[in-house]
């Protein structure tokens, strides 16, 4: 661990590091997208031909594209946007809330994003 | 549950199974490469220390780094092993069983239809097959499965019961081929049902995701690493239990998914699992094992020394004291003798470490077990780099009292191979069973010794097995392997090689009573990768005479390949321990020379 003292930051890095991580959110999003649509045709064409492993594969198919993936690509939003308020002013990850990145991130730098995944936490 | 009419299995292209796996496995491949991107471009690159330096980098790179780790384990857990695995296992599956049905159609059609829903199908006689019945236009194969000859057909009466026995034969028919429907719709079930609960389970109790940024985060990251931790030591216990179906391949592949952190905490809360267990690379075991062998020695001292106090004064008292106040004289004294047994095997395999290999090469403490006989796994020279890799099993008598001699043959075997050149060779002594304690027809007061029986390389043959599979697991690029097997030992090696398709590429037994196999072909690495000697002279040959212990490889009809060993040894008995020794008069010792070659792979 850094010293509490030490604090050095090269904020266009940190902008950098934001980008890379939007990318691979947008990226991973866009992947899973994919798979989860052929797997649904997979699944129903097997549905139809009564074979339990139809459904299942549905099943399995929501659970990776919906609950784990987004969870991920969420996490790595959360995060770049964490990053950006950094690059921009000082907040404690403790003290992160849904309005910072939003209020204090610069803008012109991530067009057209919405704090949606600030925003998954609420302002304790 | 599956519903799966025969017609849905005659009419569904299960390629899209292994078609969609495919894409799964680009699917795994491709998310994977944007984990390594927040690893290597944010955390080490832009997010570097020389760039970002706080406290709160350090936890800003710790959550990249856990995000990617969650994931490369998520992708691991659910995509490839629950989803694109069983697609695969259900294509393999339900091809094969299409593929069955297809051949029961080619044979029914236009005699026999198939009737029923998909819970009871059955063959019937068509309409067209009872026609020509009628009219006497059948089949050479039915006619004579009826027992029904040309001649029958020349009188009314001969042609009626003709018919009626042609009927009766034809739904007899029937009846075989709706068993063999049945048996093809039933695998095809269970494959459906089995392929569904495994995709299923992927929702049964997720690993927890790391937490987001945020209000109490240093709380719930917290949460989050002990659960994680609390989920790696779930996994190993069930991975070092004997009911674990998991192949040593398996552990290596879950091993290598940890971080160092996680390993280094799975070591020190449980080194005796992670000692043991077949697929962890042989360095980590080795330093895990020598830890484990230090402890051992003073904790088994300081046992013995509180059960000798607690005697004693059971002796001067006549009551019970202590710690073990419940326990009678008796059961003290035999945890001291236990207690002494592990302590002298501890301290024999500790002394054999300690003087190394004569070889030079180093040591690698793979296993061991220091209870009754003691057990051990040693190596000399690292069997997960080296070029060439040998398995050594002993045969009779062998055991942790002997262990100082055992390493010391295993050094022999080393140091030959490394002498023939062709890349560097490690050798492992694999004594990871019970051995037989006698040959001689005095053990148990009777005619019976423990080698002449078939039992102890049975119970070794999966151990073996799984130490071999663990090997080519742990091995840097393709490895190539040598089982070697002496005297019973050798019966060891070939009742796993028969049993299993062990991951070796060849066989060498030298004084061997037999492979428990009647031929060479019968051991998975194939006939002509089997090399077998014996000298003469050699007491073993009583042994082979018996054939308790399957035929003699060195025989005319075993269909393997032999090579001369050189008689050294003033009796039969010496013989049989001589083949590693030196030979007289500085003369070399064929068989070591030729095991070497054999090792190296430089023997065709």
């Amino acid at each position: 661990m850094s010293g509490a003292d030490v604090f050095t930051m090269a904020p266009e890095k940190v902008h950098e590091a934001v980008e890379v991580l939007f990318g691979v959110e947008a990226e991973v999003d866009n992947l899973t997208t994919g798979i989860q649509t052929d797997t649904e045709g997979v699944a129903s064409v097997l549905a139809d031909a009564q074979c339990a492993i139809g459904e299942a594969l549905k099943t399995a198919s929501d659970f990776w594209c919906v609950q784990r993936t987004m969870g991920f690509t969420g996490l790595v939003g959360n995060l770049g946007e964490y990053l950006a308020v950094c690059a921009e002013q000082a907040v404690e990850i403790d003290d992160f809330t849904a309005h910072d990145f939003a209020t204090l991130a610069d803008h012109d730098r991530y067009p057209g994003r919405a704090a949606e995944n600030a925003s998954a936490r609420p302002d304790w | 549950m599956s519903d799966m009419h025969w017609k849905d299995l005659k009419e569904t292209d299960f390629g899209v199974l292994k078609t969609l796996a495919d894409q799964w496995g680009s699917y795994i491949g491709e998310v994977t490469a944007q984990a390594e991107i927040i690893t290597e471009d944010v955390v080490k690159k832009h997010l570097s220390v020389e760039n970002f330096e706080s406290e709160t980098a350090d936890d800003v790179r710790h959550q990249a780094d856990l995000l990617a780790d969650s994931l490369q384990d998520d992708l691991h857990e659910y995509a490839m092993v629950k989803i694109k695995a069983t697609l695969e296992d259900a294509h393999d599956e339900l091809v094969e069983c299409q593929a069955q049905l297809f051949d029961l159609i080619d044979v029914v059609t236009g005699e026999y239809r198939f009737e029923g829903g998909s819970s009871d199908p059955y063959v019937v006689v068509s309409d067209g097959h009872y026609e020509r019945i009628a009219a006497l236009d059948v089949t050479a194969a039915l006619m004579e499965r009826a027992g029904v000859d040309q001649s029958d057909f020349a009188s009314d009466f001969g042609q009626n019961e003709s018919r009626e026995r042609l009927i009766q034969t034809a739904e007899t028919i029937a009846g075989e081929l709706t068993e063999v429907l049945k048996a093809i719709m039933t695998r095809a079930h269970n494959s459906d049902d089995e392929a569904a609960a495994v995709l299923k389970s992927v929702v049964d109790t997720p690993a927890e995701q790391p937490p987001p940024l945020g209000a109490t985060y240093d709380d719930l990251i917290e949460e989050y690493e002990k659960a994680d931790a609390e989920r790696n030591r779930d996994f190993l216990y069930a991975l070092a239990s004997d009911e674990s179906e998991a192949t040593a391949g398996g552990v290596n592949d879950w091993w290598a998914s940890l971080t160092d952190e996680e390993r280094t905490a799975l070591i020190d809360s449980h080194p005796e699992l992670v000692g043991g267990l077949d697929g962890i690379p042989s360095d980590t075991r080795d330093s895990v094992n020598r830890d484990l062998l230090d402890a051992s020695i003073p904790n088994l001292e300081d046992k013995i020394s509180a059960l000798e106090t607690q005697i004693a004064l059971m002796e001067e008292g006549g009551s019970p004291y202590g710690s073990y106040e419940n326990a009678d004289m008796v059961e003290l004294q035999a945890d001291l003798a236990e207690a002494r047994a592990r302590l002298d095997n501890a301290e024999a395999l500790q002394a054999a470490l300690a003087n190394g290999s004569d070889s030079g090469a180093p040591l690698l403490l793979v296993d061991f077990d220091l209870s009754e006989d003691g057990n051990a796994v040693v190596s000399v020279g690292n069997p997960d780099t080296a070029e060439h890799t040998a398995v050594y099993v002993p045969g009779t008598t062998s055991d942790m009292q002997g262990i100082d001699g055992l390493i010391s043959d295993v050094s022999v075997m080393q140091y030959d191979a490394d002498k023939a050149g062709n890349g560097e060779t490690a050798v492992t002594l694999w004594l990871d069973y019970d051995a037989p304690d006698g040959a001689y027809p005095t053990h148990n007061g009777g005619v019976d010794p423990e080698a002449w029986h078939t039992d102890q390389a049975l119970e070794a043959r999966s151990g073996l097995n799984s130490y071999l599979e663990g090997l080519s697991a742990t091995h840097d690029g393709e490895s190539h392997t040598t089982v070697l097997g002496h005297s019973y030992g050798s019966a060891v090696v070939g009742a796993t090689a028969a049993e299993y398709q062990i991951d070796a590429d060849q066989i060498i037994d030298f004084a061997s009573p037999g492979l428990m196999v009647e031929t060479a072909d019968e051991l998975s690495v194939g006939g002509d990768d089997v090399w077998s000697t014996r000298a003469e002279g050699d007491v073993i040959n009583a042994a082979v005479l018996t054939g308790a212990l399957g035929a003699d490889p060195t025989g005319e009809y075993y269909g393997g390949n032999t090579f001369d060993a050189d008689t050294i040894g003033g009796n039969s008995i010496d013989i049989h321990s001589g083949y590693l020794k030196e030979n007289a008069d500085d003369e070399p010792n064929r068989a070591r020379t030729t095991m070497a070659e054999i090792i190296t792979g430089q023997k065709d």
